[in-house]
């Protein structure tokens, strides 16, 4: 009954792998000039290691301070061990990693503070709010007020906003009455300033003739390699410590300020962080790199987030200067290479997005990604590369440990019997249910593709996915511009559900779960996914407390005429 | 026995290396549940196939030459064989070279086509009076998945399996493979059909001695 086919059969079917990710985010560069390595849209998904894509780790409930003090962290930092806070009521308390909390100090009690910023110091903690005078914590966890050793005098102990800790020198700047003021204490003493008696090297400096362009209030201060990072609104000066003008028996501590450079600021004392070979910072365009060059061996500056700027700059133009100032920080997460910035979404704040910046100069990944759900006033590192994190009370660290769940939140909230959590994305809390936590919605989109035959049409017959980890997702496919309709909803072509190659298929799942198993990704059969287009646009999507990791997306499809 | 458009449907996603299950193809169902039914359609034209024949008697209105009542049979084409009742005697279709209604009488002598789901002929002369058997098949509505489908399912699978291969533009061979079984497969359904033996000499005889035909 069925003759012969009309035409000569010969292999039409194409198959196209995409699996290099290492570009990350881009939302500079159009649509079509962009290869498979980058992404429109990258929240809650990095650019792993090992060159795959997967969910962000979750994070966990470390330790609740509510019943030593009700009001919430200003900042906080790791040191010997412990993690130190500094709530806004004053007072500053410790955590240690067994949960044991301790309160150390309230001697700053009823200041008017929204600020803090901390420098270790030959095995202490220097700790300042630009408010009140100094704390030092000295190593067994003991507060009183920074003194002059000899005097045991805090008279001439600055009071400023920031403070660091650069070639045996503690250093501080933004005093409020004189915010271009750069206070360098004597060498080897933190409590030793100009004023306090002989022997004194310290001094005070204003540095406002010097900053040739934009407005000479300090906004932020680092240490990097031998110098000494001082960013002002609309510029960097990399000042040289520890030289000395000898003038007979006298010799006075005189900074080189030669190296100016204008064009890159600082926005936040609190986004300096130093990677080692690279310090990163926001200005108030996005995130500047500073790195030793290889020929010169100077340091030169270089816009980071190029392909993330019109995103960072939008949020940054609606927040005040005191914001920015108050609310951005950032830490780096050695593990995974990451700098993360947080940015608040507004001057009072129900979010701080994450931008993620992934970056390995041996390897020559530099990949952007944003990270949503938390709004944390404060962030830091540990010596043993964990990643704490605070909100209101409560001190959260990034989980890295727990591979079976990427949960958000884990030991203080959970989602109610339906799993589904309140609008605000926030969950039912106090849990108690062992398998606690708030799921994290994903989202990851690639630019349109037009498989290097642009007027030619193609005809998609199946999808093929190489993932691990056992989450459920969606995965789209939009054609030919066919993206969202006028009321702004997504119209994908093509839709459907799997789940990660790790899942256990039909019966694995307790009852409420994902129905037969789901579309396991791990099987290598075929999943039809037929569709005509020219332009492709691939995205997935969902919302869940299951690992996830993205290694690869293959398409069979045929090319067709130019006719669509 | 018959089996239902989803087993054959899970049975031609199995052929294709895909992965079955209720629901899993989002985007190849619908389109093999097609192919399965332009199957079954094409092959339904092909024969007379004996699960789909049905026997009727109608009478004739002795006027016009239409059937008093309605008939199973949607179009003329389903009508096999039509007998004047109570006799062996066929009606043939009305010659091309003759003029209808100069034939009279009131027995049945040929039929024609009339466009018509209920009553698809017309007996000629239009004044026939004799009532009429009338056996032909009748073609079921489109299957809906858990509907049993009265023909070959080894066939249609081998049918719905070469289109969608066809359509892949992929191997050539396999796609050849389903065409060559199906085609294989409809010609031994046709040559095995009378598995019961077959009257050599159709006129009325109920003597135990006639020829009889073994297949």
């Amino acid at each position: 009954m069925f003759g012969k086919p009309i035409r000569r059969r010969e292999e039409t079917l194409l198959t196209t792998t995409i699996r290099q990710f290492d570009g990350g985010k881009n939302v500079i560069d159009a649509d079509l000039n962009l290869s498979s390595d980058y992404a429109k849209e990258l929240s809650n998904i990095e650019r792993g290691i090992d060159g795959s894509l997967s969910i962000r780790p979750g994070t966990r409930l470390l330790v609740d301070f509510s019943d030593l003090d009700s009001a919430a962290v200003v900042n906080i930092t790791y040191f010997s061990e412990r993690v130190i806070a500094v709530l806004a009521s004053g007072r500053v308390v410790s955590a240690q990693a067994d949960g044991t909390k301790t309160s150390h100090s309230t001697a700053w009690a009823g200041s008017a503070f929204t600020h803090v910023s901390f420098a270790p110091f030959n095995g202490e903690l220097v700790i300042v709010n630009g408010v009140d005078k100094p704390l030092l914590m000295a190593d067994d966890f003991t507060v009183d007020f920074l003194e002059d050793l000899a005097t045991t005098s805090n008279v001439n102990t600055p009071i400023c906003r920031y403070a660091c800790t650069h070639q045996r020198y503690l250093v501080m700047a933004n005093d409020p009455t004189e915010p271009d003021a750069l206070y360098i204490s004597h060498k080897d003493a933190s409590g030793t300033w100009p004023g306090d008696p002989a022997p004194n090297s310290a001094v005070k400096l204003n540095l406002g003739s010097i900053v040739p362009v934009g407005s000479a209030e300090i906004r932020g201060i680092a240490s990097f390699r031998d110098r000494l990072v001082i960013g002002f609104d609309e510029c960097v000066i990399l000042a040289q410590l520890d030289v000395y003008v000898t003038s007979g028996a006298t010799s006075v501590h005189t900074p080189n300020f030669d190296d100016i450079m204008p064009g890159f600021g600082c926005s936040s004392h609190r986004t300096m962080v130093s990677l080692g070979n690279d310090l990163l910072f926001c200005d108030f365009y996005g995130v500047v790199s500073l790195a030793k060059t290889i020929i010169s061996n100077s340091l030169e500056p270089a816009r980071a987030s190029e392909l993330v700027d019109p995103e960072i700059v939008a949020l940054l133009q609606q927040l005040t200067t005191g914001t920015l100032e108050d609310k951005m920080h950032a830490v780096y997460d050695q593990r995974n290479r990451r700098y993360m910035l947080f940015i608040p979404n507004a001057n009072d704040p129900t979010e701080t997005i994450c931008y993620s910046y992934t970056t390995i100069r041996q390897l020559k990944i530099n990949a952007w990604a944003t990270l949503r759900g938390w709004n944390w006033a404060a962030s830091c590192r540990t010596a043993l590369g964990n990643v704490l994190f605070a909100r209101g009370t409560q001190i959260f660290y990034y989980d890295f440990e727990d591979t079976d769940s990427v949960a958000d939140y884990k030991d203080d909230q959970e989602t109610f019997s339906d799993d589904t959590v309140y609008t605000d994305g926030y969950g039912n809390s106090p849990t108690d249910d062992e398998d606690s936590g708030v799921p994290i919605n994903f989202t990851w989109e690639l630019p349109w593709a037009d498989f290097n035959k642009r007027m030619y049409v193609k005809h998609s017959r199946y999808i093929g996915l190489d993932t691990t980890g056992t989450a459920a997702f969606t995965f789209q496919m939009f054609v030919d511009n066919l993206y969202q309709d006028r009321d702004g909803e997504l119209t994908p072509t093509l839709e459907m559900d799997f789940v990660g190659g790790s899942h256990g298929g039909f019966g694995a799942d307790g009852y409420g779960d994902v129905f037969g198993g789901g579309r396991i990704t791990s099987d290598e059969r075929l999943y039809a996914w037929t569709t005509p287009f020219k332009l492709a646009k691939f995205r997935v999507t969902g919302e869940t407390k299951e690992p996830l990791r993205i290694v690869s997306i293959s398409v069979a499809y045929q090319r067709g005429s130019i006719r669509r | 026995m018959a089996k239902t458009m989803q087993e054959i449907i899970t049975a031609v996603v199995t052929n294709l290396s895909m992965v079955p299950g209720v629901g899993a193809q989002v985007y190849a169902e619908d389109r093999i549940a097609q192919f399965v039914q332009r199957v079954f359609d094409l092959a339904f034209e092909e024969h007379f196939w004996h699960d789909y024949m049905e026997f009727v008697t109608r009478s004739l209105d002795g006027s016009t030459g239409t059937i008093t009542s309605d008939v199973p049979f949607s179009r003329f084409k389903d009508i096999q064989t039509v007998w004047v009742a109570g006799t062996e005697t066929k009606l043939t279709q009305l010659p091309r070279n003759r003029n209808p209604f100069l034939i009279t009488g009131t027995y049945p002598k040929y039929v024609s086509p009339v466009q018509s789901d209920t009553r698809p002929l017309k007996v000629w002369p239009i004044t026939a009076t004799n009532d009429i058997v009338i056996a032909g098949r009748v073609k079921p509505d489109d299957f809906a998945l858990d509907d049993e489908i009265n023909l070959d399912h080894v066939l249609l699978e081998f049918g719905a399996t070469w289109m969608y291969l066809e359509d892949d533009g992929h191997n050539g061979g396999a796609a050849e493979k389903y065409r060559v079984l199906y085609n294989d497969r409809f010609k031994q359904l046709t040559s095995g059909t009378f598995s019961v033996a077959l009257s050599s000499d159709s006129r009325v005889n109920d003597s135990m001695q006639r020829w009889t035909e073994w297949p």
